[in-house]
C-alpha cells in the first residue's frame, strides 16, 4: 500500500466538522489510490492551502466563515482544470446544484464507504462525472424549454443524447446500466454527463479561465 | 337568387312588367265593381261663375256651356262660388226615393231640384270643405214632375277651380251600389291605410328611438308618418283652420315629406349615402317647404302655381334622385333587398304617372297610387322587420360565440390560475424544503454523519452504528420525498435507488433495476412520494434481511389491464417458510398501499417473494378495493416480522 505512494491522487478536504473530517480523511486514506494531502476547517484554511494543487478537491457547502461555493470558485481560478466535489449530507439541496454550476462536478455523499469515493474520484479522473437521479432531475429542468433555468445560467442546449442519458439518470439506472440501453460505452456515458455538467457550468468555467489567464496563474 | 342568365331575364322582366302587373290586376279584380248606369250620367251642364245663394237669385243671362265631367274657367287664388244648371226630363218619377251622386267633386256643393234644396255638403262658410270622395244626396220622388226638371248645384271652393267630376241623377236604387262601392274604396280602405301606416310609423319611430345609430329606421318611420298625414289630409275635407289653402299645402308638404325621406332611407339602406347631396335636398326642399306655408299664411296666396311649377318639379327631382341611387346600388350588385326597394320605387312611378294622367283626364280608371303606395310601405317595412330580426339573430349568434370564447378564457383563466397556485405552492415547498435541508444538512443530518463517524472508529461503539444509519436513511428519504415530484414516479424510484444501494452492496445482493417510461400520475405529493418509497424500500429490506437471496428485481411499468402503474419487488429468496405474521413493516405498507389507493399484493412463489403494488392513475377507482383485497391477498402466505 505504501509501496508507491507517488502514484496516490493527492486529495484536499474542506470540512468544518473535525469527526466527520477525520472519518472521511480515513476511509479515503484506505483506498489503495488515494492519499489526503491537506484538510481544513474553515474557507479561509481550504483557500490558503490551495498554495498547492490537489489532484482532487473535496468541498462542503456550509463553512463556518463562509460558503463552500466561494472555495470552489477561488480554487478554479488557480486550476481551472481542477476536478472538485462537493461532500454532502443528502446530495440534493439546491446549493449542491448551484456548487455544479459554479464548477463542481458531483457530489459524495459524507458517509460514503471507501469504495464508493475511490469509485467516483477514479470516475472524475478518467474524464467522467458522476451523476445522481436528483441532479439529472435538477439537469433536465434546468435544460428544458420551459422549465425554470437556474439563476445566472446561460441556457444552453442539450442533444438528443445528452438528454437520453439524463432521462435514464433520473430514473435511478447507473452509468453501466445507461451505456447498455443506449447500445454506448460507461466511457462515453460518463463524457456525455461531463459535457452536460460543462454546458451548465459554461459561464463561471470561462470565467475562471479568462481570469487565470489574466492573472497569469494557467498553467500547462 | 338567378342561377342562369335566363333565370337573370325573366326576374328583370317580372320586376319591370311589375307595376303594369298589380294595375291589370287592380283592373281585373274592380272589373265587376258597381258602376253608375251610363244613361244615368250627365253629360253636359250649364255654367255660370256667381256669388248668388239662392237658384231664385240667378240671373237668367251670362251662363256657358261645359261638359262632364271637366272643369271650368275660373279665377283660383280666391274662394268663389259657381252655379251648375241641368235640365233633365223623367216620364215617370215613381214611389222610391231618388238621389244626385256626385263621385269626386273637389269642392263644397249646395244641390236644388227644381229650385228645392235637397243637400249640402257641409257648411258653407270658411274653411270650406274640399270633397274628394263621394257623395251620394237622396230627395223624395214627389220633387219630381213628369216631364222637364232642374237640377241647380252650388259649388263653392276655396282655391281650385269647380270640377264637378262625374255626376249622376237616377232613382236612388240605381246609384246607392256604384256609391257604396266607392265609399268603401276611396274613404274606408284609405282610413284603414292611415291606421296600418300609423301603427307601422310609431313601430319604426321606437325602433329608431332605440337604435340612433340605424337612422335608416327614423327615416323609414318618418317617410310611413308622411305618406299617413297626406291620406288623412285628404280624407278631412273641412281643415281645422280657416285657410284651405295651407290645408292643401300641408298635404304637399306630406308629400314632399315622403320624397325626401324616401331619398334619405335609399342612401342609408343602400349605403350609398352622400352627405352633401343631402344637404343640398334637405335644403331645396326646406326653402320650397317655407314658401308652401308663407304663401298663404302672410302673402295672401300671391303664388297659386308654385305648387304646380316648383314643388311638383322638386319633388320629382329628388324622386329621380331616389331612382338614381336605386340604380347605383343594382349596379354595384343585386341584392334581394335593393331589388324590392328597386320594384317598389318603380312600381310607384308608374302608377303616380297614370293617376296624373287620370287626374287630368287624359285616362279614364281609378286612382291606385294611395293603395300601391301602401302597399308597397308595407312591403319594405316588412323587407325592413326582417332585417332587423337578422341583425337580431346576428347578434345573438355574436352574443353566443362571444360567451363561448368568455366561457373558453375564464376555463384558461381558472387554469392557469391552477397553475400559478401550484406553481406559488411548489415554490413554497421548495424554499420550505431547502430550509429544512439546510437546518438538517448542517444540524441532524450532520451530527448524524458525527455520530456514525464516531460509532465506526469505535469497535465498542459498533452496536449503534446500524441504528444509526437506519436513522440517516429514513432522514434522507424523507428529504427526498419533499423534492418536488411532478408526478414522475419513474425519477420518485430513481432517488430510491442510491438511497439502497449501500445496503445491498453490504448484503451482496445483485439489484435488477428496471424502470419503464411510466404515465404521470397527478397528485404525486410528497405523502404519496414518502408512501411508494417506504412501500418499495420496505419490500427490498425485507427481501435483504429476510430472504437470503442473491438478486432483487425492481420493475415499474404501465398496468396491461387498466390506467395505472404497477411496481413490482421481486427476490430469488426462499420464500415464506415460517408461518405468516403480520410484523409491523408489513402492517405498514398495507396501511401507506390504502391510502394511496393502489392494491398491494404479496406472494411467495417457488422461490422468492412477490410484492406488487398496483398504482391507479386515479386513486379514487382503487380507494376501497385496495384497502380490501391487500389483507386478502396476504392471507395466502406473508412476510417473517421485520424486526421491530
Amino acid at each position: 500500500m505504501d509501496a508507491k505512494p507517488a502514484t496516490k491522487l493527492n486529495v484536499f478536504i474542506v470540512e468544518d466538522d473535525a469527526v466527520t473530517r477525520e472519518s472521511l480523511r480515513a476511509r479515503i486514506e484506505a483506498h489503495p489510490r488515494l492519499r489526503v494531502g491537506a484538510t481544513s476547517g474553515t474557507a479561509a484554511e481550504g483557500v490558503a492551502a490551495l498554495a498547492a494543487r490537489p489532484d482532487v478537491l473535496l468541498v462542503d457547502l456550509g463553512l463556518p466563515d463562509g460558503n463552500g461555493i466561494d472555495v470552489i470558485r477561488a480554487a478554479l481560478r488557480r486550476y481551472p482544470d481542477l476536478p472538485i466535489m462537493v461532500i454532502t449530507v443528502f446530495g440534493n439541496e439546491k446549493r449542491v446544484i448551484a456548487a455544479i454550476q459554479a464548477g463542481a462536478a458531483g457530489y459524495l455523499l459524507k458517509d460514503d464507504p471507501t469504495h464508493e469515493i475511490g469509485a467516483a474520484i477514479e470516475l472524475l479522473m478518467q474524464g467522467g462525472s458522476p451523476i445522481s437521479p436528483a441532479i439529472a432531475r435538477h439537469l433536465i429542468r434546468h435544460f428544458q424549454e420551459h422549465g425554470e433555468p437556474l439563476p445566472a445560467a446561460p441556457r444552453e442546449t442539450l442533444t438528443t443524447r445528452e438528454l437520453e442519458v439524463l432521462a435514464l439518470a433520473t430514473k435511478g439506472f447507473s452509468y453501466a446500466e445507461i451505456a447498455q440501453l443506449l447500445g454506448l460505452s460507461t466511457n462515453t456515458v460518463a463524457s456525455y454527463t461531463k459535457h452536460i455538467y460543462e454546458k451548465l457550468a459554461v459561464g463561471s468555467r470561462s470565467e475562471a479561465i479568462y481570469e487565470a489567464s489574466r492573472l497569469g496563474l494557467l498553467e500547462r | 337568387m338567378a342561377r342562369s342568365s335566363g333565370n337573370r331575364i325573366l326576374l328583370w322582366l317580372t320586376a319591370l312588367l311589375l307595376p303594369f302587373l298589380l294595375i291589370a290586376t287592380l283592373d281585373y279584380a274592380l272589373r265587376n265593381a258597381p258602376l253608375v248606369p251610363p244613361q244615368y250620367l250627365l253629360r253636359e251642364a250649364e255654367f255660370l261663375e256667381s256669388d248668388v245663394v239662392a237658384p231664385r237669385e240667378l240671373p237668367a243671362a251670362g251662363w256657358q256651356h261645359t261638359r262632364l265631367p271637366g272643369a271650368v274657367p275660373v279665377v283660383e287664388t280666391r274662394p268663389g262660388s259657381a252655379w251648375f244648371r241641368v235640365p233633365f226630363a223623367v216620364t215617370s218619377a215613381g214611389d222610391e226615393p231618388w238621389a244626385v251622386y256626385l263621385q269626386r267633386p273637389y269642392s263644397n256643393v249646395v244641390v236644388y231640384i227644381n229650385d228645392e234644396k235637397i243637400g249640402d255638403g257641409g257648411p258653407m262658410t270658411r274653411p270650406i270643405p274640399t270633397h274628394r270622395g263621394p257623395l251620394l244626396m237622396s230627395f223624395p220622388a214627389k220633387l219630381l214632375k213628369p216631364g222637364a226638371n232642374l237640377l241647380e248645384l252650388r259649388s263653392v271652393h276655396a282655391y281650385q277651380r269647380p270640377r264637378l267630376g262625374m255626376a249622376a241623377i237616377a232613382p236612388r236604387s240605381q246609384l246607392l251600389p256604384a256609391h257604396e262601392f266607392t265609399q268603401a274604396f276611396a274613404v274606408t280602405a284609405k282610413q284603414v291605410s292611415v291606421v296600418v301606416l300609423a301603427v307601422l310609423a310609431t313601430l319604426f319611430g321606437a325602433l329608431w328611438s332605440l337604435r340612433r345609430q340605424d337612422a335608416a329606421y327614423g327615416w323609414f318611420a318618418l317617410g310611413l308618418f308622411s305618406w299617413a298625414a297626406h291620406i288623412q289630409i285628404m280624407l278631412t275635407p273641412r281643415p281645422p283652420f280657416e285657410s284651405e289653402v295651407l290645408w292643401q299645402h300641408l298635404q304637399g308638404i306630406a308629400i314632399g315629406v315622403f320624397a325626401l325621406t324616401s331619398a334619405l332611407f335609399v342612401n342609408r339602406y343602400t349605403g350609398l349615402r352622400q352627405p352633401r347631396v343631402e344637404r343640398v335636398l334637405i335644403a331645396i326642399w326646406a326653402i320650397g317647404a317655407a314658401v308652401l306655408l308663407i304663401d298663404p299664411l302672410w302673402l295672401g296666396y300671391r303664388f297659386p302655381r308654385f305648387g304646380y311649377l316648383v314643388w311638383i318639379p322638386m319633388l320629382s327631382l329628388i324622386s329621380a334622385y331616389t331612382v338614381s341611387t336605386l340604380l347605383r346600388s343594382l349596379a354595384r350588385g343585386i341584392t334581394a333587398e335593393v331589388a324590392v326597394l328597386s320594384a317598389a320605387g318603380w312600381l310607384v312611378l308608374v302608377v303616380s304617372l297614370r293617376d296624373t294622367a287620370i287626374e287630368l283626364d287624359w285616362l279614364d280608371g281609378r286612382l291606385y297610387l294611395s293603395y300601391t303606395v301602401g302597399f308597397v310601405l308595407c312591403a319594405v317595412a316588412a323587407a325592413l322587420l326582417q332585417r332587423f330580426a337578422a341583425a337580431f339573430h346576428a347578434a345573438e349568434r355574436a352574443r353566443d360565440e362571444l360567451d363561448e370564447r368568455v366561457r373558453q378564457k375564464s376555463a384558461e383563466l381558472a387554469l392557469n390560475l391552477v397553475r400559478v397556485k401550484d406553481l406559488e405552492r411548489e415554490r413554497a415547498l421548495s424554499s420550505e424544503r431547502e430550509r429544512i435541508l439546510q437546518d438538517m444538512h448542517d444540524g441532524l443530518g450532520g451530527h448524524l454523519v458525527q455520530a456514525l463517524a464516531i460509532a465506526t472508529s469505535r469497535e465498542t461503539l459498533k452496536p449503534v452504528e446500524e441504528p444509526l444509519r437506519a436513522c440517516l436513511d429514513e432522514l434522507r428519504l424523507m428529504v427526498d420525498s419533499l423534492e418536488p415530484a411532478n408526478g414522475e414516479l419513474a425519477s420518485v424510484l430513481g432517488s430510491l435507488r442510491p438511497r439502497i444501494s449501500r445496503r445491498l452492496a453490504l448484503a451482496g445482493v445483485d439489484i435488477r433495476w428496471q424502470i419503464d417510461d411510466l404515465p404521470l400520475i397527478p397528485d404525486l405529493g410528497p405523502r404519496q412520494v414518502l408512501d411508494v418509497t417506504r412501500v418499495v424500500q420496505e419490500a427490498i429490506t425485507n427481501a435483504i434481511k429476510h430472504s437470503g437471496c442473491r438478486s432483487i428485481t425492481v420493475r415499474a411499468q404501465r398496468m396491461q389491464a387498466s390506467d395505472g402503474i404497477e411496481i413490482l419487488v421481486e427476490d430469488d429468496g426462499r420464500g415464506f417458510t415460517t408461518p405468516v405474521t403480520n410484523g409491523l413493516g408489513l402492517a405498514s405498507m398495507r396501511r401507506r398501499a390504502a391510502s394511496l389507493g393502489a392494491s398491494l399484493e404479496i406472494s411467495t412463489a417457488a422461490p422468492g417473494t412477490r410484492v406488487l403494488l398496483r398504482l391507479p392513475l386515479d386513486p379514487a377507482v382503487n380507494k376501497n378495493s385496495g384497502a380490501v383485497q391487500a389483507p386478502d391477498r396476504v392471507g395466502h402466505g406473508g412476510i417473517a416480522q421485520e424486526q421491530g
